[in-house]
């Protein structure tokens, strides 16, 4: 899922901070006997996805000469942030770490980080080969910060035999706003379902919509061109989103799950009481076969539009950073270790393993060549909505540094619409708590 | 509710029905309304997720053992039950250690500045965890301490409240066994292992439970300090529950597992020494 | 204070006892309060990494944010609703236990158990018993014709759900000191003053409420204490704060602040901010009551 998961969200980010000084009694990265160069990798996956990574940290080891690899789950993605950036503060830090999207200019802020492309120079690595789609996210003025590790974007998941049941074409889903609400329309006349559609009251929907509008949630080119001070919260863009969204709330169409609650989601949709569903690629293993076992067929398509308006999707999910403070064997260790997880053959594996996208372009070939792309025809999908993203600023996504409050802001925003805020007002009271932050922000980091 | 009725005495509050019948009545309703959602909780925690889901489905599920043994192994719940059972320990035996000893200063000592210092103890009450909670966090930092049972114990270990209860209790002893003891020439550390402690054992067990519960139920703190799940106590362990899913379906009956277990701990303590802590608490308002 | 028990004369002795209990207060309680002013007047990046000094800045940004206002007034009213629900129904439980004549010590541990249970299991329960789409009371309350209890969007029902959690974990507590004060009244006093011919909620209401004053004053205060402390793990689980904030109570507010949204400093001072409200309701309880000690610190 991107990452995301509602309870590890939240949870998470109380567990934060100190973990850094974990490592401290531990390997502290300097050359063990026999020129062992130890380092360390933290990660925020849990379950099986954490599980993989374990798996591909000894084969890493066994298949590199004098590097000891230590990967370590830190549970969630607040909590790698707080717990690497303490570390570093403490001379004590991991290797590599994985941080989500959203903490992107805090880890730059915090200046506890050496941009990637110091460390693995274009002679090393051939930055052409991985998808520029991905990779436009993570480059800030030019500097590739850190390595895309998992990404995905949002995809619309439909009940085939609902649609049926409905008189709806099954093979053909909604592709915009006004075909999702008549699909709804049909689905709670003549399907039974309760509602037409769900999707987690989350803030990256409503970033993705922007983009597909080829507008930009805040200023400063989304803070890509210097700092941001202005929320783009009042424009028609954005009352697009939120008029129909409060629309299909209030006409019965769209079953809201709560704040963030991506699992809540999947539950109303697997149990039927939707028949469409909007979240992450990375749930297509998961849904489709959790249909499968509901007595369902699972349909995925593009994420639904505003106005058909379609200029593609951010890249969600997180990447791999390496800390400052290292010695120069353990930042060439760390180097080799981002090397070897970006090659084809590991990115076929993370990919199988866990939805998230392949991001070298020789490992699409690869599965292409064997054939997993007609077995998942589903990921097609996901994979070509990707690819077909027009690369602008608006696509590129939003940086900024109180991106979490914003997040928070905007959920609790469209709260207030669908308890009775008119959606303009609500809209204009966001608008300036989102610059108010901005303005504080910007303050705090001059 | 009674009905004042003067035609009737007190011994019988309710029109038509006997006084007794009616306590028992209103307790009996009393005590299933507080039990009804922990019983829904035991039932629930015997159906698999597909019973659940079925929200009018209340008969016993018979997946009992597959939830339980799921929580404990699968999600680890074992682990951070052992956790919390080591840290309510430690804090326990620690803070009843710490707080005889300071009780036993403060009473049977005279040196200067006592009452200052007595009242720099209590005075710890205005000082709550969320009062100090973001520097606490960093001191645990710059101690090595963070994400270990040292922090989760060791900010508990002293306490107003039970150097206060000890204190009191003490101060009730008769002085005439102190005059003997002084007579004897018995050393402090016997005195209180040899008569104290033994003239205190239901205060003792009263703050003790007083303090377990207090810390088997500690959230807020573990949440923070404790970054590693393998270390996470169970109270906060339940939380990782939450997304156990099957198909992406919320397991609720395996959370229900887990949560009458994170709950079964403190309250067999609290059945088997509920008489001493009844005990403790009138003591308090003496 | 009783002074003439004085048993050992070396002053020394007394200091080493004493001091393990001063160092751990010293280090954990007292250095950690006086660091939460001094970051009160500074902001923060990202866990400290970087500060600047804003002198009340913070104070001046809670004085004018609206959000915060709302979580005073949040807790407030939380906090009223936990207290008087509690000690209500403690109350009359604890008189029917106080009168019940035979099974008592039955009744006794089927009525105090709550005090065991911790607030993130009643969290847990209660979130999947009253959950809006598959909770089985939620689904029984439904029948009725009309109602919708879906109180992940319904503001003012999550905070009604909240309370409910809140008082039903704090029921135990409430009966225990009020099970021990009932007893503490001296049987001739009760006697005396019994009036011939009432109802035996009257006798509570007339004679034992007010013999029991104290404790009930020293209960408000607790609960109060625990409506804005201990109720974290209910507003973190069921509702992290929401819909829109109608559950933000205080503490969850600087939590998010906090560990969140990486605001050190502003989290710093809203700390400053409780402490001034634990200290002006420890006051008015030493007021109250005089000697009674803080339970759960």
């Amino acid at each position: 899922m991107h990452g995301l998961n509602r309870r590890r969200f939240l949870k998470g980010a109380g567990t934060a901070g100190v973990a850094g000084l974990t490592g401290l009694s531990g390997c502290t990265g300097s050359l063990g006997g026999g020129g062992t160069t130890t380092i360390k990798f933290w990660h925020a996956m849990g379950g099986d996805t954490a599980k993989l990574l374990d798996d591909m940290g000894s084969d890493f080891e066994s298949q590199t000469e004098g590097i000891k690899l230590d990967v370590a789950s830190k549970g969630s993605y607040r909590e790698t942030l707080n717990a690497t950036t303490s570390a570093v503060k403490a001379g004590n830090p991991p290797a590599v770490a994985q941080i989500f999207e959203v903490g992107t200019q805090l880890a730059i802020d915090s200046g506890a980080f050496v941009p990637v492309e110091e460390i693995i120079p274009s002679d090393r690595i051939d930055y052409d080969q991985y998808l520029d789609s991905v990779m436009n996210y993570y480059r800030l003025d030019g500097t590739l910060n850190s390595m895309p590790f998992n990404s995905s974007n949002p995809v619309l998941y439909y009940n085939k035999d609902a649609f049926e049941a409905a008189g709806l074409d099954p093979e053909s889903p909604p592709k915009t706003f006004e075909e999702v609400r008549a699909a709804s329309e049909a689905l709670v006349a003549n399907a039974d379902v309760e509602k037409g559609i769900t999707f987690a009251n989350h803030s990256w929907f409503v970033e993705q919509w922007f983009a597909e509008q080829d507008a930009l949630l805040v200023g400063k080119q989304n803070g890509r061109a210097g700092t941001p001070m202005k929320a783009n919260l009042t424009t028609d863009a954005s009352r697009n989103i939120f008029e129909w969204w409060t629309d299909m709330y209030d006409e019965g169409y769209y079953l809201n799950p709560g704040v963030e609650a991506w699992s809540a989601a999947d539950q109303a949709f697997l149990s039927g009481k939707t028949g469409m569903h909007i979240t992450s690629t990375s749930g297509i293993t998961s849904l489709t076969t959790g249909g499968k076992e509901n007595g369902f067929d699972v349909g995925v398509d593009y994420l639904p539009v505003p106005n058909g308006s379609r200029n593609g999707v951010v890249i969600g999910g997180a990447s791999l950073w390496v800390p400052s403070g290292l010695t120069d064997a353990q930042q060439e260790a760390a180097a080799e270790f981002l090397l070897w997880l970006t090659q084809p053959e590991q990115q076929v594996r993370w990919h199988k393993g866990t939805g998230y996208f392949p991001i070298h372009s020789g490992a699409v070939d690869t599965l292409e060549n064997d054939g997993w792309f007609d077995e998942n025809p589903n990921y097609v999908t996901a994979f070509e909505q990707l690819q077909e993203t027009k690369d602008s600023p608006a696509t590129r996504g939003a940086v900024m540094g109180p991106f979490l409050k914003t997040r928070t802001i905007i959920e609790e925003g469209y709260v207030s619409m669908i308890q009775g805020t008119p959606v303009d007002d609500a809209l204009s009271n966001m608008d300036s708590k989102v610059e108010s932050e901005l303005e504080a922000h910007a303050e705090k980091t001059n | 509710m009674a009905v004042e009725d003067s035609s009737i005495t007190s011994e019988s509050a309710t029109v038509g029905l006997p006084d007794t019948l009616w306590v028992h009545l209103s307790l009996v309703v009393s005590i299933v309304l507080m039990g009804a959602p922990l019983l829904l909780a035991l039932l629930m925690s015997t159906q698999s997720t597909a019973q659940i889901y079925d929200v009018t489905n209340l008969a016993p599920g018979g997946y009992a053992l597959e939830n339980y043994q799921s929580a404990l192994f699968e999600y680890d719940l074992a682990r951070y039950i052992v956790n919390s059972f080591v840290m309510s320990i430690i804090v326990v035996v620690g803070k009843v250690s710490l707080s005889l000893l300071a009780a036993l200063a403060i009473v049977y000592y005279d040196f200067p500045y006592k009452d200052a210092i007595f009242a720099f103890v209590l005075l710890t009450l205005l000082l709550p965890v969320p009062v100090r909670i973001v520097p606490l966090f960093e001191l645990m930092a710059d101690l090595g301490w963070a994400n270990s049972m040292l922090a989760i114990t060791g900010p508990y270990i002293a306490s107003a409240t039970a150097v206060f209860l000890f204190r009191q209790h003490f101060l009730s002893i008769p002085s005439s066994l102190v005059e003997t003891a002084r007579l004897d020439g018995v050393g402090p550390i016997e005195f209180l292992v040899d008569v104290l402690v033994p003239m205190s054992r239901g205060m003792i067990a009263g703050v003790s439970v007083i303090t377990f519960v207090y810390a088997w139920n500690q959230y807020l703190w573990p949440l923070i300090v404790v970054s590693d799940q393998q270390k996470q106590v169970v109270q906060v362990g339940i939380s990782y529950l939450q997304s156990a899913s099957q198909a992406g379906q919320t397991q609720w009956g395996l959370i229900m597992a887990g949560s009458i277990l994170a709950l079964s701990v403190p309250l067999v303590v609290l059945v088997a020494l509920h008489r001493p802590l009844l005990e403790t608490f009138a003591l308090q308002q003496k | 204070m009783v002074r003439d028990i004085r048993a050992f004369d070396d002053s020394r002795a007394a200091a080493v006892f004493l001091a393990p209990t001063l160092a751990v207060l010293v280090l954990f309680l007292y250095y950690p309060s006086f660091e939460t002013f001094r970051l009160s007047l500074y902001e923060t990046l990202l866990l400290g990494q970087q500060t600047t000094f804003v002198g009340l800045d913070n104070f001046v940004t809670l004085a004018t944010s609206p959000e915060y206002h709302n979580s005073l007034f949040v807790s407030f009213a939380f906090a009223a609703v936990v207290v008087v629900g509690s000690l209500t129904i403690a109350l009359f439980v604890a008189y029917q236990l106080y009168r019940v004549d035979k099974w008592r010590s039955i009744y006794l541990v089927a009525a105090i158990w709550p005090y065991a249970l911790p607030p993130a299991v009643a969290a847990t329960v209660l979130l999947f018993l009253l959950h809006p789409n598959l909770g089985v009371i939620t689904h029984y309350i439904e029948l009725i014709p009309g109602v919708e209890f879906d109180w992940f969007t319904n503001g003012p029902l999550a905070f009604g759900v909240l309370a409910v959690v809140a008082i039903w974990k704090q029921l135990g507590y409430n009966i225990v000191f009020l099970l021990a004060a009932l007893h503490n009244v001296p049987e001739s006093l009760a006697e005396t003053s019994r009036l011939d011919g009432v109802g035996s909620l009257t006798m509570l209401r007339e004679v034992y409420v007010p013999l029991i004053s104290p404790t009930l004053g020293f209960l408000v205060v607790m609960d109060t204490i625990y409506a804005f402390f201990a109720t974290f793990p209910l507003v973190d689980l069921m509702t992290s704060g929401g819909p829109n904030g109608a559950t933000n109570l205080l503490i969850f507010k600087l939590y998010r602040d906090a560990f969140e949204f990486n605001s050190l400093g502003l989290a710093s001072a809203e700390s400053i901010v409780l402490f001034g409200i634990v200290s002006i309701l420890m006051l008015a309880q030493l007021k109250l009551t005089g000697e009674y000690a803080h339970y759960g610190a």
